[in-house]
């Protein structure tokens, strides 16, 4: 009889020392050591300059060479034959176009009709793309000559598309200012206004401003579609680009990122009004 | 032959590699502000052509900042004093103050004794015309061409008709609440010129509907001691004539979009069906027979569909079926009841009243039933109309329980809630087609 008792108490006794033992640890949460990560804050044209290779101020100089040969906005569309365009606004081209005028023949096929030209075409621009394709090898190895006053990019990333990336930011200020421009009030009343898509190219100069009136992409198919409403938002979409220049808040050194936009005017998120 | 290919080639690629790539960025969000517009006033020769420039300037003005679409630009803001409209202006003067369109224009009077109110509309960013116009009329009709002028500028800008030279009719409601006093009134849309079509003494005006062809009413007259008669009141005569005692009918019949024949509900052995008579022969024929309450029918502008009210489900709600009558489809499936369904002349639209928890909603829906929108609410909004260009609805409201019935419009939007001033209480608004 003593000796269940006395085993009683001694085994309760243990159970309570084990308790208080083990117990608050259960109850004290861990401290985990979590890695350190450095953030560094940057600017935006710092990060510009670090993910791309700049090659600005080399380009003048190739820029100069060219126009002999074929005018700089035929240069800058990446179109297999840049002189057969279907363009419903070859106005603003004809002008430069014309003041170069060594290769007389290259100038010729504009006013004419478009199918008319094209097989004449084609022998022309031959010369003409070949001495392209000879100018833009020239070029190349002579800007990668003249980077030593240009800043290195912490990374090597010559192969991506010739560091031709504007940075988000950037991006969000152009379609901010576009969008404060475009005035929509009148179509989105419009029957099916999410069916009214514009796209508009344009070109800018270094102070921010249209070099040239914008051009319509889809204008040929608004033009057939004879869907007035649709002629509407294309008007609409060009008054908005007109009225908000200059677009001066982008940075002027590196205009090479920021000289040509494509702008997908698309009121369908809209119509939810 | 394998040179001019390879060279081809070759340039292809080189042009990829010396090339630009465009920026590409979508736009999604747009300023949905008005847009700003200048209008200086039309310009005249002598006096007398000054002051009507003037007076049609400011109607021109008040019907585009009415629209809600335009904001036009205080006058004493601009710059260039306008001497001719047969001259380009100096867009630069006009790029100053913002204004995305310049409307500018001249009174000059004709040979014969009529004036001739000439416009040109603007593009100030482009540089360019946007249309030009011109309107004889005789001197005293200046406001309806004044609205018209601001119909031209209005489809310039949208692609859309304009609605600014039609007129509304309505119910003007007077004396106490217990014994009010309906009368038919006319007014133009913007609130000029109201004329009393009855003098309201033998019996009550309700429910004007307007003719979509002829400058018609019809409208039910409430007598105290016989059956209620629907009559078809000509604007233009003042002739008043009896369409039929149609026993059973609580509200006046709508028209076809061709005008040649009526839809009505009547009431027959306490059921209440969908008919179409023809007016010149003055057949009947029914459309819906069933149990339930089916009332206020409204045809689609392409005269292929009707829709209508009907509680056959239980709750008032809009069906949609053939013009026969065959085949009616039910196309609201809220909460509470749907009423009055008017289907839009542009016809992509129906406009309803819903009654739920004991507030009122004016809405619109698709006649596929999707989309449903409630563009306002209130204690009491009733009646919708669609202007003839399908953008902007006009009802009443009454905004607490004793408070007179007041006319309100909206856009399809479900923006630019406005008041329509009227000379008292009015009801029951009806929008005229375009005026001839």
């Amino acid at each position: 009889m003593r000796y269940g008792v006395f085993a009683s108490l001694l085994l309760h006794a243990c159970a309570l020392g084990l308790a208080f033992i083990s117990l608050p640890d259960f109850l004290r949460t861990k401290v985990v050591d979590a890695p350190v990560i450095p953030i560094d804050l940057i600017d935006e044209a710092e990060f510009a300059e670090l993910t791309s290779v700049p090659a600005m101020a080399p380009k003048p100089k190739p820029k100069e060479e060219m126009p002999p040969e074929l005018p700089k906005p035929k240069a800058e569309e990446p179109k297999p034959t840049p002189k057969a365009e279907a363009e419903p606004e070859p106005q603003p081209e004809p002008a430069p176009e014309k003041k170069p005028e060594p290769k007389p023949e290259a100038a010729k096929p504009k006013p004419q009709p478009k199918p008319k030209s094209k097989p004449k075409q084609e022998d022309l621009d031959l010369d003409a793309l070949s001495a392209l394709v000879d100018k833009s090898r020239k070029a190349e190895p002579s800007s990668g000559e003249d980077s030593s006053a240009v800043l290195e990019a912490d990374r090597a990333q010559e192969a991506i598309g010739a560091g031709d990336r504007l940075t988000a930011t950037e991006i969000d200020k152009m379609r901010a200012a576009v969008s404060r421009c475009w005035n929509a009030s009148a179509i989105i009343g419009a029957p099916e206004p999410e069916k009214l898509v514009v796209v508009l190219d344009i070109d800018l100069n270094r102070d921010g401003t249209l070099a040239g009136a914008p051009r319509v992409v889809n204008a040929i198919e608004i033009n057939l579609s004879g869907n007035r409403f649709w002629k509407v938002a294309e008007q609409n979409a060009i008054r908005a680009v007109q009225a908000c220049q200059p677009y001066d808040f982008l940075d002027p050194a590196r205009y090479q990122d920021w000289k040509a936009f494509t702008l997908n005017f698309d009121p369908s998120q809209m119509a939810g009004f | 032959m394998r040179q001019p290919i390879l060279a081809i080639f070759a340039a292809i690629v080189a042009a990829f590699g010396a090339a630009q790539a465009r920026v590409r960025i979508d736009i999604t969000q747009a300023n949905i502000e008005p847009m700003p517009v200048a209008v200086p006033d039309f310009l005249g020769a002598d006096g007398r052509m000054t002051d009507l420039g003037r007076d049609i300037t400011g109607v021109i003005m008040a019907d585009l900042d009415r629209s809600g679409l335009f904001s036009v630009i205080d006058q004493r803001a601009y710059v260039e004093k306008l001497t001719s409209v047969d001259v380009r202006p100096r867009f630069a003067d006009w790029r100053i103050i913002n204004a995305q369109v310049l409307v500018a224009g001249e009174v000059r009077p004709t040979p014969d004794g009529r004036i001739e109110v000439a416009t040109r509309v603007w593009d100030v960013y482009s540089n360019e015309q946007l249309g030009a116009v011109s309107f004889k009329t005789p001197s005293d009709n200046w406001r309806r061409a004044a609205h018209k002028v601001a119909d031209f500028v209005y489809k310039s800008l949208t692609g859309e008709e304009g609605y600014f030279d039609t007129r509304v009719v309505y119910i003007h409601e007077t004396g106490p609440k217990e014994k009010r006093t309906k009368r038919l009134m006319i007014m133009d849309q913007d609130g000029a010129n109201p004329v009393l079509l009855t003098d309201g003494l033998n019996y009550q005006a309700l429910t004007p509907r307007f003719s979509p062809t002829q400058q018609q009413i019809t409208y039910m007259a409430l007598f105290d001691n016989r059956p209620g008669q629907v009559y078809l009141f000509n604007i233009e005569t003042g002739e008043q004539e009896q369409l039929g005692t149609f026993r059973g009918m609580t509200f006046a019949p709508r028209f076809t979009p061709d005008g040649t024949r009526v839809l009505m509900s009547m009431e027959r052995a306490g059921n209440s069906d969908v008919f179409m008579m023809e007016l010149a022969t003055r057949r009947l024929t029914r459309l819906t027979d069933n149990p339930g309450i089916d009332t206020s029918p409204t045809m689609s502008p392409d005269g292929r569909r009707v829709a209508f009210t009907s509680d056959r489900g239980g709750t008032e709600q809009i069906y949609v079926m053939n013009a026969d009558g065959s085949a009616p489809k039910r196309i609201t499936f809220g909460e509470g009841r749907y009423q009055t369904p008017v289907w839009s002349p542009r016809g992509d639209l129906v406009a309803f009243t819903r009654q739920y928890q004991g507030r009122f909603y004016i809405g619109v829906i698709r006649p596929d039933g999707t989309g449903e929108r409630l563009l306002t609410e209130s204690y009491l909004d009733e009646g919708p109309t669609w202007a003839p260009n399908g953008r902007v609805i006009m009802f009443f409201r009454e905004q607490s329980p004793g408070a007179g019935p007041t006319l309100w419009s909206i856009d399809l939007t479900g923006r630019n809630l406005r008041r329509v001033r009227t000379p008292g209480d009015a009801s029951d608004p009806a929008w005229s087609p375009p005026l001839p």
